[in-house]
């Protein structure tokens, strides 16, 4: 008590004493310090109170600005918080989702789960539910004027696998110019630039080249890693007519008028063909939702009906405009997330839940919800506890 | 000898040469990076707007459909119509669409109007509706916890270090230390801030205070040299004086050491601060690199700061995104700029009025 009261009195000394040494017009902005530091405390304090957390999305750089836009619409037709999107990479987000059974609610991937990461997470508790949310290529890009041939996956493989079998020996590639994989290519040396360790992108790369010599890139400068940068890799491509880029379809797609996309096994990187999973260089687009913690539930599951909605992926959808490429199967995956929010037809609770997204803009979604009251989610159906659902997200709470 | 008395004239020429040189193609690149993010950089504060009524629907910025009620004449157009009509990049437009434009340019009902938006609105992923605002309060709450915490404790380290400290190798030691810290590539302290705040003290993860906290280890050092070097350039002769007439250590230091010093401090923390508002890589070390459309309201929130929405909008696909990168940067200059000039203009007053 006594060193505090000591404390103080020196402190109040020191003060007094500095503002006296201030020129006059800054002595009365200075005396309010001490107030203005304990004003910050309070709003420090206030706030802690206050705070209702936004859903939590993590993971690829591919899908990030697709789970960013639904991130958007998603606030405008329910009125939660915008959801917080990180692109950290498919590998970093999938390690933050099953770190605990909180943080993160959701990981957007470009690859599914290896079963080792589906093995953590079941250590730590995590649930998660799986939810294919679309279909994505990867583009091999040139400048736009420039030499355009059609190679196949092991005229790729020979132009940027690390090792291949020479003689039936595994040796260090020793190919430098594309004419050296085929005499009809064009005699320049191979420069390609793609995307780097720890991408989705790179290991759905490395899965496809995988050849009898193993998987990896060749270091040797002729492959280029581009961390999590495709814009790099587009500007680069732009300035060298030799090098070729490897992109995925959203930023070609972006940039289509710039770019020359290299037909892959004869097949070119369109729409139509990346869908049906035609394209060789095709690959699935995955979100998991956490499924622990209920008091984020219904906001998870709203977010992936929203993801998979026609006003997102339909026929002029706002992820279609970005280049997200939706699967066959979509009518189904959503009706999967809409099962997510069968929800027990306790009248209160609905009332509770629901009324806010009246107040929203997106009415279609509303009428949704209301035609959809079935079952429950199993576990909640075994223990016949309603209860749980009623934690209602404050921010929900104070729109009713 | 004029034979060296040449000699060491044109030598000097040489030498005079040399530094013109330099100093012109320092300015060449300067007006090389002004120039190009100028040029990129100012159509951002433009936007193209439409008719609402007479455009079509896919003209309309993805997020018009959620302004209902509110009947809007003039709507912010997507960006692939604001691109053509600004800069002539048909992207993907079709032949049709670009005819339709020509069409509702002929009735004047597209227009380019000052883009609000860009300072109003918070980051989105169309580029045509994003805006700095969210970014710009995120480096503002984050710099006033920065401001607290190097504050004081620089301050504080400095006076005691430079007018109490007992001259020992404890107190040798640290000083070295310090010296060294404020040359550390600014990612360490970012690897510092994550071990300590995020791990170990389990802070809520991209939120001001974690930023601010970080970029405030990152200042102290620069605040603490800055800080101790304009104590030590006031005379003794003034100590003395003071002493001589009876006054206190403390009372020497409050009343007469602080105040002849506080051009050089106050000088100091302006510029750290400047440099922290600049700062990207210890925010993305602790992992302030998320997307946050909702502007923060505390210093828990998620929260994003100028720099690093500036590295999110670079990365992005959308060409918009080009010259919206380009007018964050001329946003972020213009602030460090007035950060800058306020630091001079304190430097003045403070020196017209302690002049020693």
């Amino acid at each position: 008590m006594i060193v505090i009261a000591s404390v103080a009195k020196q402190s109040r000394f020191i003060m007094k004493h500095l503002v006296s040494g201030l020129p006059r017009p800054f002595q009365g902005l200075a005396m309010t310090k001490g107030r203005l530091f304990l004003f910050f405390i309070f709003l420090l304090g206030t706030q802690i109170a206050q705070a209702a957390p936004p859903l939590r999305i993590v993971g690829s750089s591919a899908v990030f600005p697709f789970a960013a836009a639904v991130a958007e619409h998603f606030h405008y037709k329910t009125q939660e918080p915008t959801p917080i999107v990180e692109s950290i990479g498919t590998g970093a987000g999938i390690k933050l989702l099953c770190e605990s059974q909180s943080g993160p609610d959701g990981a957007i991937t470009s690859r599914p789960f290896t079963e080792g990461e589906k093995k953590k997470c079941a250590q730590q508790g995590v649930q998660i539910q799986e939810f294919k949310i679309g279909q994505d290529g990867l583009v091999l890009i040139k400048r736009k004027g420039s030499q355009d041939f059609s190679l196949t996956l092991e005229d790729l493989r020979q132009a940027i696998a690390e090792d291949l079998p020479i003689d039936s020996l595994c040796k260090k590639n020793p190919n430098q110019t594309w004419s050296q994989i085929q005499p009809s290519f064009p005699a320049v040396p191979l420069h390609i630039l793609g995307p780097a360790p720890a991408s989705g992108t790179y290991d759905v790369l490395t899965e496809k080249i995988k050849g009898p010599c193993g998987s990896s890139l060749r270091h040797d400068g002729v492959y280029i890693e581009a961390p999590a940068n495709e814009n790099l890799i587009i500007q680069k491509v732009l300035n060298a007519p030799d090098a070729v880029g490897i992109i995925t379809f959203s930023f070609y797609e972006k940039n289509k008028n710039r770019l020359l996309a290299l037909p892959v096994e004869g097949i070119t990187p369109s729409f139509s063909n990346i869908r049906d999973g035609i394209y060789p260089l095709s690959r699935p687009l995955y979100l998991y939702i956490k499924l622990n913690d209920l008091s984020h539930h219904v906001n998870r599951a709203l977010y992936v009906m929203e993801f998979t909605s026609s006003d997102a992926v339909g026929e002029r959808g706002y992820l279609r405009k970005k280049g997200l490429i939706p699967l066959p199967e979509q009518k189904e995956i959503y009706e999967h997330a809409r099962g997510l929010l069968q929800i027990s037809s306790n009248d209160i609770f609905l009332k509770e839940i629901l009324s806010p997204f009246r107040y929203a803009q997106g009415l279609r979604m509303t009428s949704l919800l209301h035609l959809n009251i079935k079952c429950c989610h199993p576990e909640e159906s075994r223990s016949g506890e309603l209860r749980i659902w009623g934690k209602v997200p404050y921010q929900t709470r104070s729109l009713v | 000898m004029k034979k060296t008395l040449r000699k060491r004239h044109r030598r000097e020429k040489y030498f005079k040469s040399l530094g013109l040189t330099s100093l012109c193609l320092a300015l060449l690149f300067l007006g090389t990076i002004f120039g190009n993010i100028i040029i990129t950089g100012v159509p951002a504060f433009f936007r193209t707007e439409v008719l609402a009524a007479a455009a079509p629907s896919d003209f309309l910025n993805p997020h018009a459909q959620y302004a209902l009620g509110e009947e809007k004449k003039w709507v912010t157009a997507s960006d692939e119509v604001d691109m053509y009509y600004k800069n002539d990049e048909a992207g993907n437009l079709t032949p049709e669409q670009i005819k339709t434009i020509h069409s509702l340019e002929a009735r004047d009902e597209i227009r380019l109007a000052f883009n609000s938006g860009f300072l109003t609105h918070s980051d989105s992923r169309e580029p045509e509706v994003a805006g700095i605002w969210g970014g710009l309060l995120g480096s503002l709450l984050t710099l006033i916890i920065t401001f607290l915490t190097a504050f004081p404790l620089g301050i504080g380290a400095a006076i005691y270090l430079e007018e109490f400290a007992p001259k020992n190798r404890l107190v040798h030691l640290i000083e070295a230390n310090i010296n060294n810290l404020a040359a550390v590539p600014s990612i360490l302290f970012g690897l510092l801030g994550l071990v300590t705040f995020i791990h170990f003290m389990g802070l809520p993860r991209p939120s001001a205070l974690v930023g601010g906290l970080t970029l405030g280890l990152m200042s102290l050092p620069v605040i603490i040299v800055t800080t101790r070097a304009s104590l030590a350039a006031v005379p003794y002769a003034l100590k003395e004086a003071a002493m001589g007439l009876g006054a206190m250590p403390l009372q020497v230091l409050f009343h007469h050491v602080i105040p002849a010093a506080l051009p050089g401090i106050v000088t100091g923390i302006i510029l750290s601060l400047a440099r922290a508002l600049g700062e990207t890589a210890p925010l993305l070390m602790i992992g302030m690199v998320a997307f946050i459309a909702t502007p923060p309201s505390s210093f828990l929130d998620p929260t994003t700061v100028l720099p690093v929405q500036i590295f999110n909008w670079s990365r992005s696909p959308e060409m918009g995104f080009v010259e919206n990168t380009s007018g964050a940067i001329l946003i972020l200059l213009f602030v460090l700029v007035l950060l800058n000039s306020i630091a001079i203009t304190i430097r003045k007053k403070f020196e017209s009025q302690y002049a020693l």
